[in-house]
C-alpha cells in the first residue's frame, strides 16, 4: 500500500521507463534463447514421463488400433505378482551390489596412484580412463569374445591347467562375469572425479596430520577419506542409478539368459514393451524400478550426510 | 522489430517444416511417381549392398512410376520400430519379418490380407511356392508372401567322420544312430568335452527350436490344432526333453553349452569351423557364411537328411516373409514390389548373397543346388513339408520365452524335463486361457 502511495504520488521519470523496457527486452532475449532447451526437457523429458506414468494405468498396446484403455491399477497388480519381476529386482540389486563397492574401492585406489607426480602418469590416466569413452555396446560384444570358449579368459585358465569355463553359459556364473566387464568400464569415470576430488583436499591437513605422528594409514583414514566423502556421495549415487537401469550390456552379453540369472528389470520391461507389446505393464514395472532406485538414492544420500554430521 | 523479426523465421520453419511433412505422407512426388516406404530386417552389409546397388535400381527400371525407400532394420529392433511406426501412422508399406509376428499383425488389423493378390498369381508360381504360400494363415486370410526359407539340419564333419571310423555314405537317421555317432565323435579331457559330437542351441530362443525339432520327431506337438491348449508337456514332449537333457549332462554326454553363444560370434569361430563340434544343428545361412569366409573348412562340411523318429521332421518353415501395411495408401505398388523380391531371378540373387535358402521348390533343379550343395536337404526338406514352424498366434511370443525358461532350467538339470514342461505348460496355459 506504502510503496503504491509512493510511485503514484512519484512521477516515472523518462530514464526509468526506458530503462524498465531494456530490462524487459533482456529478460524476453533471455526467454527466446532458453526456450529451444525448455521444450527440449519438456518434449523429451517431462511430458514422457507423465505420459508413461497415464501408461501404467492403462493396457495400451502400440500394435493394437485403438489407443490406451484405463484399467486402474491392474498393471501394477500383474507386476508386483509375478515371480519374474521379483526375481529380476533382486539380479538388478545383485549387480548393483556386485558392482559399486569394487568400482569405488579399486576407483579411490587408482585415483591415490593416478594422483602422484610420477613419470608417465598421464598416460597411465589416459589408459585407465580410455573404457569410460568406448561404448557399453562396443565394450560388451568385446567382452563376449573374451569370455568365449576360444576367448582370452579361457585361453589364461588353460595356461593354468585349469578346464576351459562357461563364463556366460553357466548359471551360476554369469551375472558375477557381466559384474566384472562393468566394475572395469566403470572405473576410468570414477577414478577421474575421485582424482578431482584428492586434488581439492588442502595441503595443511596432511601437514597438521603429520605433525600430530599420522602415519599414512591415518592420514588415509582421517583426511582423505572424510575429504572425499562429497564425491563419493555423488558417484556412489550416480552408479547406483546406472546400475539399477542396467540394460545393453545384459542384452548383447546373455540376452538376460541363463535361466532368468541376468535377467535385470530393465530387461523385463523391454521385454514387457517391446516383445509382448504390453506398454501398461512396462511402464508400471519402470515406475517400480524408479521407486526402488529413488530409495536407494535417497538412502545412500542420507547415509553419507549423517556420517558429513557425525565427524 | 525484433519480435516481428522472431515471428517471420518461426512462421517460414514451420510452413517448411509442415510441407514437407505432407510431401512425405502423400508418398507422391512432384512428378507424379509413387514413392513406397520399405522395411527390411537384418544388418548384413553385403545383403543391404545388393538391395540398394542392384535389386531397388533394377525394379525402378523396370517399374519408372515407382521409386524404392529401403530401410535395414536390426531384428532386435525390428517390432519396437515398426510398433512405433503403427501407433505414430509411419510405417512402412512393405516390411519383412518372421512368420510367427503374422498373427500379432492380422489381428490388430496392421496388415492387409494378400488373398486377392496371390489368388491373381499364375498356376505354377503358386505350386512353385508349395505349402509355404499358406503360411500365415489367419482367420483364414494369407497375410504375408514368403521370401526366404528358415529351418535347421545337422551339419557334419567329413574329415572328422572319416576319422571316427563312421560311414560316410549313411550319416544317422534317427535319434538312436545320431546319439552313437555323436558318441564316437565326443572327446574329452579330464572327464570334461572338449569336442562336442553333438551340438545344438542349448539356451535362450535357440533352445526352444531344438526342443522343437526333437518334439516334432517324436510325434509331439507345441500346441493342439486349434491352438487353444498347452501340448508340449505330452509324452512325446518329455521324451524328446529327456533325450535332449541326456545329450549334454552326465558322463555319457556328447554336447556342451560352451558354444550357446556360437551366434553372437564371428563365424571363424563357429565350432564347426574351429572343430570343437563335429555335428551341429545349423540353417543354410550359417553354412553359407562358412563357405564365404572358410571355404577350406566348408569342403570337409556335409548336411545330414532331417531325422526321423517317430517322423522325419525338423523346426523350421518360412523365414522372412513380406507384408504390406494395411494403411499404405500405395497397396498394388507395394505388391509389385513384393512380386519383383520372390520372383525366380530376384531370390537367385538374394538368397546367393544371404545364404537363406529360397522357398521356391524350382530352385531344386537349379545350378544353386551344383554352387552350394549344402542347400539341397534344405531345400527337399522345404519341399516335401518336413520343416514345421511354431505355431502363429498373438501370444506365441509370451508363451516362447515361458517354455524357454524352464527348457533352460532343465538343460542345467535344475529341473526334470517332466517337472519343467509341466510348470512351463500351466504357467502357458493360464497366460493362453486369458488371451
Amino acid at each position: 500500500m506504502a510503496i503504491e502511495t509512493i510511485s503514484a504520488a512519484r512521477p516515472v521519470s523518462p530514464t526509468t521507463k526506458r530503462r524498465g523496457a531494456i530490462q524487459k527486452r533482456i529478460a524476453l532475449t533471455g526467454m527466446i534463447f532458453a526456450a529451444p532447451a525448455v521444450l527440449y526437457v519438456l518434449v523429451f523429458n517431462v511430458f514422457p514421463v507423465i505420459y508413461a506414468f497415464y501408461l501404467s494405468f492403462t493396457n495400451y498396446s502400440p500394435i493394437a488400433r485403438q489407443g490406451p484403455q484405463i484399467q486402474g491399477l491392474d498393471s501394477y497388480r500383474t507386476v508386483l505378482a509375478s515371480g519374474q519381476f521379483w526375481n529380476a529386482m533382486g539380479v538388478t540389486i545383485q549387480y548393483t551390489l556386485e558392482v559399486v563397492p569394487p568400482s569405488i574401492i579399486l576407483a579411490i585406489a587408482l585415483a591415490l596412484l593416478a594422483n602422484r607426480p610420477l613419470r608417465g602418469i598421464g598416460l597411465f590416466r589416459a589408459m585407465v580412463y580410455l573404457p569410460r569413452i568406448v561404448s557399453l555396446t562396443a565394450a560388451s560384444l568385446v567382452w563376449l569374445w573374451l569370455y568365449s570358449d576360444q576367448g582370452l579368459f579361457n585361453y589364461l585358465v588353460s595356461l593354468l591347467g585349469i578346464d576351459k569355463i562357461e563364463w556366460l553359459n553357466s548359471p551360476a556364473l554369469a551375472l558375477h562375469a557381466v559384474a566384472v566387464m562393468r566394475i572395469w568400464k566403470a572405473l576410468g569415470g570414477n577414478m577421474v572425479l575421485f582424482l578431482a576430488g584428492l586434488q581439492v583436499i588442502p595441503g595443511d591437513l596432511y601437514e597438521a596430520a603429520a605433525i600430530d605422528g599420522a602415519n599414512k594409514w591415518a592420514k588415509f583414514f582421517y583426511v582423505t577419506l572424510p575429504g572425499l566423502r562429497p564425491v563419493m556421495a555423488y558417484v556412489t549415487t550416480v552408479n547406483i542409478i546406472y546400475l539399477f537401469q542396467s540394460f545393453s550390456e545384459i542384452y548383447i552379453m546373455t540376452q538376460g539368459g541363463p535361466t532368468e540369472s541376468t535377467t535385470t528389470v530393465n530387461m523385463l520391461i523391454y521385454r514387457q514393451a517391446f516383445q509382448y507389446n504390453q506398454l501398461g505393464q512396462a511402464s508400471a514395472t519402470a515406475f517400480l524400478l524408479f521407486a526402488v532406485i529413488f530409495i536407494f538414492a535417497i538412502f545412500n544420500i542420507r547415509l553419507v550426510s549423517a556420517r558429513r554430521t557425525n565427524a | 522489430m525484433f519480435r516481428r523479426m522472431a515471428f517471420i523465421a518461426m512462421l517460414l520453419m514451420f510452413t517448411v517444416i509442415s510441407s514437407s511433412f505432407a510431401a512425405c505422407s502423400s508418398g507422391l512426388s512432384s512428378s507424379g511417381t509413387t514413392r513406397i516406404k520399405v522395411w527390411f530386417p537384418g544388418n548384413s552389409v553385403p545383403e543391404s549392398d545388393l538391395m540398394l546397388k542392384t535389386l531397388v535400381p533394377e525394379f525402378e527400371k523396370a517399374n519408372p512410376s515407382i521409386k524404392v525407400d529401403v530401410q535395414y532394420v536390426d531384428w532386435g529392433s525390428l517390432s519396437p520400430k515398426l510398433n512405433s511406426g503403427f501407433a505414430g501412422g509411419i510405417a512402412p508399406d512393405v516390411f519383412g519379418h518372421g512368420t510367427a509376428a503374422t498373427a500379432g499383425f492380422a489381428v490388430n488389423n496392421r496388415v492387409l490380407s494378400l488373398d486377392d493378390y496371390i489368388n491373381k498369381l499364375d498356376e505354377a508360381t503358386r505350386k512353385d511356392f508349395g505349402a509355404t504360400i499358406n503360411a500365415g494363415l489367419v482367420n483364414g486370410h494369407r497375410y504375408m508372401m514368403p521370401l526366404v526359407g528358415d529351418g535347421q539340419l545337422y551339419a557334419y564333419r567329413t574329415d572328422l567322420f572319416q576319422a571316427a571310423g563312421l560311414d560316410l555314405a549313411h550319416p544317422p537317421t534317427n535319434w538312436d544312430e545320431l546319439q552313437n555317432a555323436a558318441r564316437k565323435l565326443t572327446q574329452r579331457q579330464g572327464g570334461k568335452v572338449v569336442r562336442a559330437g553333438l551340438q545344438f542351441g542349448s539356451t535362450g530362443i535357440s533352445a526352444e527350436g531344438t526342443f522343437a525339432s526333437f518334439l516334432y520327431q517324436a510325434g509331439g506337438q507345441l500346441l493342439n490344432k486349434d491352438n487353444t491348449a498347452i501340448t508340449w508337456n505330452s509324452e512325446q514332449g518329455i521324451k524328446a526333453l529327456q533325450f535332449m537333457v541326456n545329450l549334454y549332462n552326465g558322463p555319457d554326454a556328447v554336447g556342451t553349452n560352451a558354444n550357446a553363444n556360437a551366434a553372437l560370434l564371428p563365424i571363424s569361430q563357429h565350432p564347426l569351423v574351429t572343430g570343437q563340434a563335429a555335428i551341429a544343428l545349423v540353417g543354410s545361412s550359417t553354412l553359407a557364411s562358412i563357405q564365404r569366409v572358410r571355404p577350406d573348412v566348408m569342403k570337409n562340411i556335409a548336411v545330414m537328411p532331417p531325422i526321423s523318429q517317430e517322423q522325419q521332421a525338423a523346426f523350421g518353415g518360412t523365414g522372412t516373409a513380406l507384408f504390406i501395411n494395411k494403411d499404405s495408401k500405395h497397396p498394388d505398388a507395394s505388391w509389385r514390389f513384393i512380386q519383383y523380391m520372390t520372383s525366380f531371378t530376384t531370390l537367385q540373387k538374394y538368397t546367393n548373397v544371404t545364404g537363406a535358402f529360397p522357398i521356391r521348390t524350382s530352385f531344386l533343379k537349379s545350378d544353386l543346388v551344383q554352387k552350394q550343395p549344402f542347400m539341397k536337404p534344405y531345400l527337399e526338406a522345404e519341399a516335401s513339408n518336413i520343416f514345421q514352424p511354431n505355431p502363429d498366434i498373438p501370444a506365441w511370443i509370451q508363451l516362447r520365452d515361458i517354455l524357454t525358461r524352464y527348457l533352460e532350467k532343465a538343460m542345467v538339470q535344475q529341473m526334470t524335463p517332466k517337472a519343467a514342461l509341466d510348470a512351463a505348460a500351466q504357467e502357458a496355459g493360464s497366460l493362453l486361457a486369458k488371451k
